[in-house]
């Protein structure tokens, strides 16, 4: 028994170092992270750094960017930490640019990779890292070089998913894939367009989007009062045969709508 | 005063105006006139009587459609591809068999040409040094000094962040109308931006909606308020433009000849994004500054993006391989509209066009600056 436990031991922690080696990080060291250019962007100030794009992060309450031009074991990068009010807009704002991008969802709570970038939202941070020329060892500094930032910059704590949005989330849905979180007309349009003319009038909800495979998305809207929860029910229930969604159910302000 | 009022003013009151062929196709227009947009000053940009360079300039309604598909070898674009499409692109847009006659079209020697190039999104996404040395080269060939030519964008330090420096461009002026000193600095000795310098107050889009910005935003807005300057690239520094945009969208529309050239010749824009994107887009391209001295649009399109504009995403970026050339950026960004849209459904990123998308150049179509309707547009394309 003991000697079955020792090798079984023995097994895994060469898995696991195997592993650890293969991402690289037993070779990574901070130190060796050489910074060519730091710029730091607060609040509107997010114009200088992208000017249109900013109309998206600035929806979702952005506070302030450390844009990072890096050099590290000879390979450049470009990292941008987004630094969000909460775990849920850091969360909105990666959800906006995961298409096409391969999701872990296991290094970080959320994270994914694409053919130059990698992007992962932790805590109340939104990161990307980019790295130019694409080689797989750049792939494993990336997620090192997020993991430090992250460290460095980040808060704790995790995206508060509706009861209503994880209750008909399977086991295996990757949320990075599946999930996405809009706090206004810019982030919502990009998602699903269709509820949009009856929006208009608007402001400050939450919108909790599970998007449909075979079925329509689903989507969880949040009013910031009940008056506008009534002008937007009523305004679904009036569109008769041009309706774009079916009503699941609600309670006080919120709404669980299954898309057409 | 709402803008339909205004046009009621005109017809009542402002007879010169009214008597002015655009007032009347804006006032009779449902573009212009049912909505509840901030007023602005366009009264201004369509009251100068046009001139013979105006927009759409020398072709209108025509494009040029050149696809490489070798045009980006291991990621970049290439110097002698660039050339060649370049080339193809100028020929067949003027009709002629001879390159320098083709450029003189456009340019002389006694002018001074700004080349506006757009370095927004960092190196990933710039407009290449592939079409912008190919630009030069030819104007060179053309008899254009190098001493005459001004490549300029809003922003000089993104110019450099994206390599359009004095040590790659030796003897052609880089310029920016937003720029810091040499130790990252914003403001003069008197605590002066040094952009204000750079604006010329004298002309300016207004538009009914403050841009009001705290110390971090607004060395990059220059001033807020209800007036977006224009730059004195544009109205003091520069005799011709040549206008580089890159094929790309924003958001569901896309950020391509126009755009690059509104939102990129004047300050105070933040205010402008969410409610007058549109009609920012349209409107300032009307005002003298622009509207006279644009004779040519190049859309680099070797590489571009169909999401994630006008940023750079590194998923959403691609090789169209082509370029867009035109004197008309109404009809050019029409056609890259389109490229983009398609572009788009074939990536799953929406199902079908978007009309609204293409507001713009509808305004711009009323406003005679070029031809949006592309059931009227001559595409001209050809294949290397």
């Amino acid at each position: 028994m003991i000697k079955k436990n020792f090798i079984l031991l023995v097994t895994s922690l060469a898995f696991y170092s195997g592993l650890y080696a293969q991402n690289g990080s037993s070779d990574f060291s901070p130190s060796d992270i050489k910074i060519t250019r730091e710029r730091d962007f607060t609040g509107t100030a997010l114009y200088g750094f992208m000017n249109g794009g900013s109309d998206l992060f600035l929806e979702y309450g952005f506070r302030d960017l450390k844009a990072l031009e890096i050099m590290y074991k000879g390979i450049p990068f470009t990292v941008e930490v987004y630094r969000m009010p909460s775990p849920e807009d850091a969360f909105g704002i990666y959800s906006q640019h995961t298409f096409k991008c391969i999701p872990a969802d296991s290094r970080f709570y959320l994270d994914c990779t694409s053919v130059r970038q990698f992007q992962a939202a932790e805590g109340n941070l939104y990161i990307s890292v980019v790295f130019d020329p694409a080689s797989p060892m750049a792939k494993d500094f990336a997620y090192l070089i997020a993991k430090h930032y992250t460290t460095l910059y980040g808060s704790g704590g995790k995206p508060a998913i509706p009861d209503q949005i994880a209750g008909l989330m399977n086991p295996g849905d990757e949320k990075s894939l599946s999930l996405k979180y809009a706090t206004g007309p810019i982030s919502l349009s990009n998602i699903n367009s269709s509820l949009m003319p009856l929006l208009e009038e608007l402001k400050g909800y939450k919108a909790w989007i599970l998007k449909g495979k075979e079925t329509g998305d689903i989507i969880l809207i949040r009013f910031v009062s009940s008056e506008d929860f009534s002008a937007f029910s009523k305004g679904l229930t009036s569109s008769g045969e041009d309706k774009p969604a079916e009503i699941l159910s609600s309670g006080e302000n919120v709404i669980l709508l299954r898309m057409k | 005063m709402k803008r339909r009022d205004f046009f009621k003013y005109l017809s009542l009151g402002g007879a010169g105006l009214a008597l002015n062929p655009v007032v009347k196709a804006a006032e009779s227009s449902p573009l212009f006139a049912v909505d509840d947009k901030p007023a602005t000053n366009i009264k201004d940009a369509i009251a100068v009587p046009r001139v013979k360079n105006s927009m759409p300039g020398l072709f209108p309604g025509k494009v040029v459609k050149v696809v490489d598909e070798k045009s980006v070898i291991d990621g970049v674009p290439s110097p002698e591809a660039a050339y060649n499409m370049l080339k193809e692109s100028m020929l067949r847009l003027t009709g002629e068999k001879n390159l320098k006659k083709a450029w003189r079209k456009f340019v002389s020697p006694k002018d001074v040409v700004g080349l506006k190039v757009n370095p927004v999104a960092g190196k990933l996404l710039t407009t290449s040094h592939a079409v912008t040395g190919a630009v030069i080269k030819q104007l060179e060939e053309a008899g254009i000094p190098r001493k005459n030519i001004v490549i300029w964008d809003r922003r000089e330090m993104q110019l450099h962040e994206t390599g359009y420096t004095q040590d790659k461009y030796p003897g052609i002026t880089i310029t920016g109308t937003e720029c810091q000193d040499e130790k990252g600095g914003y403001y003069n000795m008197e605590g002066k931006l040094y952009a204000e310098e750079r604006v010329d107050k004298s002309q300016y889009f207004f538009a009914d909606v403050a841009g009001e910005y705290d110390a971090y935003t607004i060395p990059f807005m220059v001033n807020g308020g209800k007036e977006s300057y224009f730059t004195k690239i544009v109205t003091e520094k520069v005799t011709k433009i040549i206008n580089l945009p890159i094929l790309k969208n924003a958001g569901r529309s896309t950020t391509l000849c126009m755009k690059n050239l509104a939102f990129g010749s004047v300050s105070n824009t933040g205010r402008l994004h969410t409610k007058l994107w549109h009609e920012t887009s349209a409107y300032v391209c009307a005002f003298p500054p622009l509207r006279d001295k644009v004779v040519l649009n190049i859309v680099d399109g070797l590489i571009g993006c169909y999401d994630g504009g006008p940023s750079a995403v590194p998923q959403f970026i691609c090789n169209y391989n082509m370029l867009l050339v035109g004197s008309d950026p109404v009809a050019v960004d029409r056609i890259g509209l389109d490229i983009v849209t398609k572009k788009r459904i074939a990536e799953g990123i929406q199902k079908e066009e978007i009309p609204s998308s293409g507001r713009f150049l509808e305004l711009a179509q009323e406003l005679k600056l070029g031809i949006g309707d592309r059931t009227k547009i001559e595409l001209i394309e050809h294949n290397i």
